[in-house]
């Protein structure tokens, strides 16, 4: 037995400009129908609420920690910053995520170099770092919390 | 454990992390999912129905069957015969094998009782980390296809595979809206 809950229904599909392009073309062709086999209504797009979607949108953006953070890691496509934070995120509880933090932003592995980190706050340059990462995590948490 | 071509399907169109739900399906099971059950997982995920199943396993042997016992019958004759057979194939042999198996794990994995539509499976997989991380660092867009009936879960594979042959970046379907649910 099954029901119907609403009379129409809704296919949501997460893609870039181009898939858009391509899903508006067989749309206007009338071949969306045909693949699909039922009446196809409309066609609309909105930004993508998904968590690592929010975070590159986040990086991409002007906020001040990311812009920060592009200066600090010019060199990384921000793909790959995406997957260091989301590991960092994944596997670090709020008190030892700034310091994992630390260590993508100082492009390091989380070895030696973040303990001398948390023992050795002297120096500007790493309260910077360890300020930023703060301010990074709390975002993160923002976004994804 | 090997993956079927099946399984690379199912990462390639679905975005599943197959060997990830492989593992967790094995443990609700208590032991490795055989070949057959993997595949039928893999058939199942892509859309297809017991009753595409049974043509895909049986046609050969009930085409071969109906015609040595109805040697007379005209081609569109035998046709409605083997899908007269088919048809006895998913009822009895498929659904029951599916719901005692793959079904089952599945069931158990998402906590629920009832099995849930496909749509709601691929929306579960998408929720609790079983899809691929699309990394494409790119913004992306939801795209949303409103529809006056509820597309058969195979078209919906039929027209992802479509947008992935020009679009790898396209994501999987992680929600039908309106969607049936079992009772």
């Amino acid at each position: 037995m099954t029901k119907q809950i609403t009379e129409n229904f809704e296919l949501i599909l997460e893609g870039n400009q181009n898939a858009l392009e391509q899903i508006m073309a067989l749309f206007e062709s009338g071949e969306l129908e045909e693949i699909l086999g039922v009446p196809v209504l409309s066609v609309e797009s909105t930004e993508s609420n998904d968590p690592i979607t929010a975070l590159t949108r986040f990086l991409e953006s002007d906020d001040p920690v990311a812009v920060q953070l592009r200066e600090r890691l010019e060199n990384s496509p921000i793909s790959e910053i995406v997957a260091q934070l989301n590991t960092a995120y994944q596997n670090n509880d709020a008190t030892n995520l700034p310091y994992a933090l630390v260590d993508i932003l100082a492009g390091s592995t989380p070895t030696a170099q973040n303990k001398n980190m948390r023992s050795a706050s002297e120096g500007s340059e790493n309260i910077k770092l360890l300020r930023l990462a703060r301010d990074l995590a709390k975002k993160l948490a923002e976004i994804w919390g | 454990m090997a993956l079927c071509s099946y399984c690379l399907e199912v990462e390639k169109v679905l975005d599943i992390d197959i060997q990830r739900l492989l593992k967790a399906l094995d443990q609700q099971k208590g032991r490795e999912l055989s070949d057959q059950e993997q595949r039928y997982l893999c058939l199942s995920l892509l859309g297809n129905e017991p009753m595409d199943i049974a043509r895909l396993d049986y046609y050969d042997m009930c085409s071969y069957g109906v015609r040595k016992d109805n040697p007379d019958l005209t081609t569109a004759e035998l046709e409605i015969a083997v899908q007269e057979e088919l048809k006895k194939k998913a009822s009895q042999n498929i659904r029951p094998l599916l719901s005692k198996t793959i079904n089952s794990y599945v069931k158990n994995l998402m906590g629920v009782t009832e099995m849930p539509s496909w749509s709601n499976v691929m929306y579960f997989l998408k929720q609790n980390g079983y899809t691929m991380i699309d990394l494409a660092g790119k913004s992306k867009k939801e795209i949303k296809i409103i529809l006056g009936a509820k597309p058969s879960d195979k078209a919906i594979v039929e027209l992802l595979q479509i947008l992935k042959l020009n679009n790898p970046n396209i994501s999987v379907v992680f929600e039908i809206k309106g969607d049936e649910q079992n009772d």
